[in-house]
């Protein structure tokens, strides 16, 4: 058996490598093998799994579960959208300022919810998020209130205006790629590491000598900023943004994108959210209460499978589990959602 | 001074009320350590409950009944066999309370539609009071008194009886409670449909003077948040001081820049907590 393992594990390495390389590739000629609708769609599941991903940095590897994170990527689209309509901003200055934006608010957030933790940090990030939605509807003479900000134009950069299906994938797949890899290179560094051992426990890296509330101060930072970008990309494919996208029922699908995938790894937030969209766009067709499927969907995924599609633990000699060597992961956080 | 009076008075009745929706919440909080985010559905789920049954009978002492007592089983129901199955993991508590809530809000959204209701309260207890200097609703001096008498009892519960012992001794050290032989599993089902009767009943009475629709649950789910981390979580007492504050402070935003009345909120929130992590009457844990 030792044997069996040891002789497999090239084998294993090289079907990892392959599978990788695979999906990038699908990913980079999607276009062309997708109808234009469902490259939409593939657009959708790219900056969703994104803003998933930020929530993941927090949940899985910091142990701070947030629901403010779809509110800072609604913060973002509505500065994308006040910057383009109200003071005719070109693209490349207010992206910069709509991924600012989120930043500092997270990093206001962060002074007061470090203090806090686990039930406390949630109930801090429901009120604040509660805060950035009343704000959107109140602060209307910039927000219009409830009617939100509509017409936002394709994204202009090097005077080229990213107008049709295609090239709008692309506007989001390059961001999202490379946020994709800054977290993944982010939560295998050290500070990555040492943010999991806090996670594990804050007494023990106190002791250690780690600074526990700086660690936890600037994954709340970071994954505010992710959670921008993802806002920027959102606020130029839906081409609008309301007060709908700061409440709850978006957080929720925050939630339940990371959740179906699994907050174990970054991973999870892209099966997530491709299963998200698919699951929306299929039911919506048939039915209103979508909501009530998705929420059913929910409450069966926190009972019954906690870490997820990847936490899904394989038998060794499952072809599945040769090929993806799923819900193993040496380096990652092995801790679940407890 | 009538000016001042009168976001004085709502603020004071509208803090009863907050106190009837957040003392249920921090008695859960305190006890089970369930940030339970379907409490403003609760809320809700009392109103529209009660808006059937008085439709149906034109009582409106049904209606509280039947608001409050069908929360109850409703949180019974949760409690024992959702919440129940995920015992102890504190974070996939609080995420399947925001479950319960998603679906909820879907299935009240189908069945009542999403335009604003309020149930109507009977004459004698509606119509405005002299108070001397003004005339005020009767009915939010009436809530002041249910809130008045709610408080009482609760704190009659806590402090004089047997199972209000335990939920005391719950909140300061529950795994010794469960040593000792208390089965704290038929505790905790308890003081959840306690809850969701306090909740659903303050859902009845909030509903026959502010009206009600989807959307609702969730500012009453934030507005108990505040009070309760005002207040300090698991103190009831902590929960009245921390709602009447709560109260008056909306009630004079409201009044006087109704703009910013979210700002003073959180405001006020961030301040606490910046010198009380732990509220007014919160125990350090």
């Amino acid at each position: 058996m030792e044997i069996g393992v040891k002789r497999g594990f090239f084998k294993d390495a090289l079907n990892r490598r392959t599978l990788c390389m695979l999906i990038v590739l699908f990913f980079v000629i999607a276009p062309l093998l997708l109808k234009p609708f469902q490259t939409f769609l593939l657009t959708r599941i790219l900056f969703l799994s994104l803003v998933s991903m930020s929530f993941i940095l927090l949940i899985g590897y910091g142990g701070m579960l947030s629901l403010v994170q779809i509110s800072f990527f609604g913060v973002a689209g509505y500065v994308i959208g006040i910057g383009t309509l109200k003071y005719n901003m070109p693209t490349h200055l207010v992206i910069p300022l709509a991924v600012l934006i989120p930043v500092i608010l997270s990093g206001a957030f962060g002074i007061i919810a470090i203090r806090t933790e686990r039930n406390y940090f949630i109930m801090m990030t429901v009120a604040f998020a509660q805060l950035l939605f009343f704000g959107s509807l109140q602060w209307s003479d910039l927000t219009a209130g409830y009617d939100g900000l509509t017409g936002i134009g394709s994204p202009t950069l090097f005077g080229h205006s990213f107008k049709s299906r295609t090239e709008l994938y692309y506007f989001t797949l390059i961001p999202s790629a490379i946020c994709y890899l800054l977290l993944r290179r982010i939560t295998q560094s050290p500070f990555g590491i040492a943010l999991q051992g806090v996670r594990d426990s804050a007494k023990k890296m106190s002791a250690l000598g780690f600074n526990v509330q700086l660690y936890r101060y600037l994954a709340i930072v970071m994954s505010g900023a992710f959670a921008g970008v993802a806002g920027v990309l959102g606020a130029y494919f839906y081409g609008m943004i309301a007060p709908d996208m700061l409440n709850l029922s978006s957080c929720v699908m925050v939630l339940f994108i990371a959740l179906l995938g699994g907050v174990t790894r970054l991973e999870g937030a892209l099966v997530g959210s491709l299963i998200y969209v698919l699951l929306d766009d299929f039911f919506s067709q048939y039915t209103q209460r979508y909501q009530t499927i998705i929420g059913i969907f929910f409450v069966l995924i926190v009972l019954f499978l906690p870490n997820g599609i990847i936490g899904i633990k394989f038998k060794t000699n499952d072809t599945l589990y040769r090929l993806f060597r799923m819900g193993e992961n040496p380096n990652g956080p092995k801790a679940n959602i407890s | 001074m009538i000016p001042l009076l009168m976001p004085f008075l709502n603020g004071i009745t509208y803090g009863a009320l907050l106190f009837m929706c957040a003392s249920g919440f921090t008695l859960v909080f305190g006890l089970m350590r369930i940030v339970n985010l379907s409490h403003g559905m609760f809320y809700l789920l009392g109103a529209y409950i009660g808006l059937s049954v008085f439709r149906s009978t034109q009582n409106w002492i049904f209606a509280l009944i039947g608001g409050a007592l069908s929360v109850g089983v409703i949180a019974a129901v949760i409690q024992l066999l959702l919440l129940r199955r995920v015992q102890g993991f504190d974070l996939r508590e609080t995420l399947l309370t925001i479950g319960i809530s998603f679906i909820l809000a879907d299935v009240l959204l189908a069945i009542y539609g999403g335009m604003p209701q309020s149930i109507k309260a009977p004459d004698l207890i509606a119509q405005p009071v002299n108070l001397g200097l003004l005339y005020y609703p009767g009915i939010r001096l009436f809530v002041f008194f249910v809130a008045i008498l709610q408080g009482v009892g609760l704190w009659l519960l806590i402090s004089r009886t047997r199972i209000g012992q335990i939920i005391r001794a719950g909140v300061d050290d529950r795994p010794m409670v469960s040593a000792l032989g208390i089965n704290i599993n038929r505790v905790f089902t308890i003081v959840f449909m306690l809850t969701g009767l306090l909740t659903g009943l303050s859902g009845v009475l909030g509903g026959s003077y502010l009206a009600f629709a989807t959307g609702a649950d969730f500012s009453v789910l934030v507005y108990s948040l505040v009070v309760v981390i005002l207040g300090g979580m698991g103190s009831v007492g902590g929960a009245a001081l921390g709602a009447v504050t709560l109260g008056l402070i909306d009630s004079f935003a409201k009044t006087f820049m109704p703009q910013m009345t979210m700002v003073f909120v959180f405001g006020s929130l961030m301040l606490v907590l910046a010198f009380r992590p732990y509220g007014f009457l919160g125990k350090e844990r």
